[in-house]
């Protein structure tokens, strides 16, 4: 019998759970060789790679940078990899160190950071339904209006698939039991800055 | 305007775990909420998977790893200017490999290298933001362990030294 196939968007690919492995042998896979293994582990990881990048508002140029240069660490190190199994936190860990040595590189004097979603422009959505561009629109904002660590946390949860609060951990230097709670603080404060937005922007809120 | 419902809650409703778990339920749509937002608003360039799947191929456990021991721009009080000129130094044991990389009007680098002890040999420059068909770039090193590379594409960049006689290197991987 042919088992029922779950599938889960990742980027532009779709890939199929029912061929998973654990990230170990995608690293064992990889480390050998084995392309499709090599597949797996960027399907699977390079939106949070991506994500932790942003959550360090590095513009897109920078991040994509950070992006590529953690997988050429990955390649890099392949055969030394201690954890096989904890491949996230180490691809979590090393962005960041990417991110900080970028910025430390460029010092004051660098880049700008990018002011991403600070005039989020509800048109870059155009496949949605209005109310939902919307509303995607207002949380973007929000989620930029929040205090700086709040919205690392939150950007780097959003991440596709969620990450494993040990890879978070790693990127935040949190205890795995703190992430909890302090997930539920940040997402209140983000439903206060929606309210707060509702209220000040939305001309029907008076009536 | 009605009140957010988290607010509702911590007025003190209904008995605490059955307020907390319709929290973590509230929570959790309001994260799958804000994970459509980021798909909509910070997509994951798809440049970045094409990138990942090619770079498979620069694996190279043959040959011993040059650590970054010197890099200008992390120096103490390093003064930043127009100019981007950065100044490398790579060592494994024989060899410690310098870069003086120096950028052009279009924002590409022409690489000066000196490999200590001084040794004839090959040096390929990978560099992942080159042209396609452009991305490793070979060059010869003098017996005096001169080498000259031009245009290296600004971005991510590795050094494999194939000496004439003995081992391969490669070093660490860097952004220009």
């Amino acid at each position: 019998m042919v088992r029922p196939v779950t599938t889960v968007q990742v980027g532009v690919r779709r890939y199929n759970h029912a061929m998973d492995g654990p990230p170990a042998a995608w690293v064992r896979g990889a480390a050998s060789g084995d392309q499709v293994a090599w597949g797996r582990l960027i399907e699977r990881y390079n939106n949070l790679v991506w994500s932790v990048a942003r959550s360090f508002r590095l513009n897109v140029h920078d991040a994509t940078d950070v992006t590529q240069t953690t997988w050429l660490r990955l390649v890099e190190h392949l055969d030394g990899i201690k954890e096989p199994d904890s491949i996230g936190s180490w691809l979590a860990t090393t962005t960041r160190n990417e991110c900080l040595a970028l910025l430390r590189r460029q010092g004051r004097q660098g880049v700008p950071l990018d002011a991403v979603g600070e005039v989020a422009d509800v048109r870059a959505a155009p496949g949605e339904a209005l109310l939902t561009r919307e509303r995607d629109a207002e949380l973007w904002s929000a989620l930029n209006r929040m205090p700086e660590r709040c919205r690392r946390l939150l950007r780097i949860l959003a991440s596709d698939p969620p990450p494993s609060y040990q890879e978070v951990g790693a990127v935040l230097d949190m205890a795995v039991g703190s992430i909890g709670p302090t997930r539920a603080r940040c997402l209140e404060k983000l439903r206060q800055n929606m309210a707060t937005s509702a209220r000040s922007n939305d001309p029907r809120s008076s009536q | 305007m009605k009140p957010a419902t988290g607010q509702d809650e911590s007025a003190g409703g209904p008995v605490p775990h059955l307020a907390d778990h319709a929290q973590g339920n509230d929570d959790e749509m309001l994260l799958a909420e804000l994970r459509r937002a980021v798909a909509v608003f910070d997509p994951l360039p798809a440049s970045t998977a094409d990138f990942g799947l090619d770079v498979l191929s620069w694996r190279d456990p043959d040959a011993e790893l040059a650590a970054l021991v010197a890099d200008s721009r992390e120096l103490a009080g390093a003064v930043r200017s127009g100019n981007r000129e950065v100044l490398l130094r790579f060592e494994v044991a024989p060899y410690a490999i310098t870069l003086e990389a120096s950028p052009d009007a279009g924002g590409r680098f022409r690489v000066v290298g000196q490999v200590e002890p001084g040794i004839a040999g090959r040096v390929d420059i990978r560099q992942s933001d080159g042209a396609p068909g452009q991305r490793e770039l070979s060059v010869r090193c003098d017996e005096w362990g001169r080498f000259e590379a031009y245009p290296v594409a600004a971005g991510p960049v590795s050094l494999r030294l194939t000496p004439d006689k003995g081992h391969a290197v490669r070093t660490t991987w860097v952004v220009l």
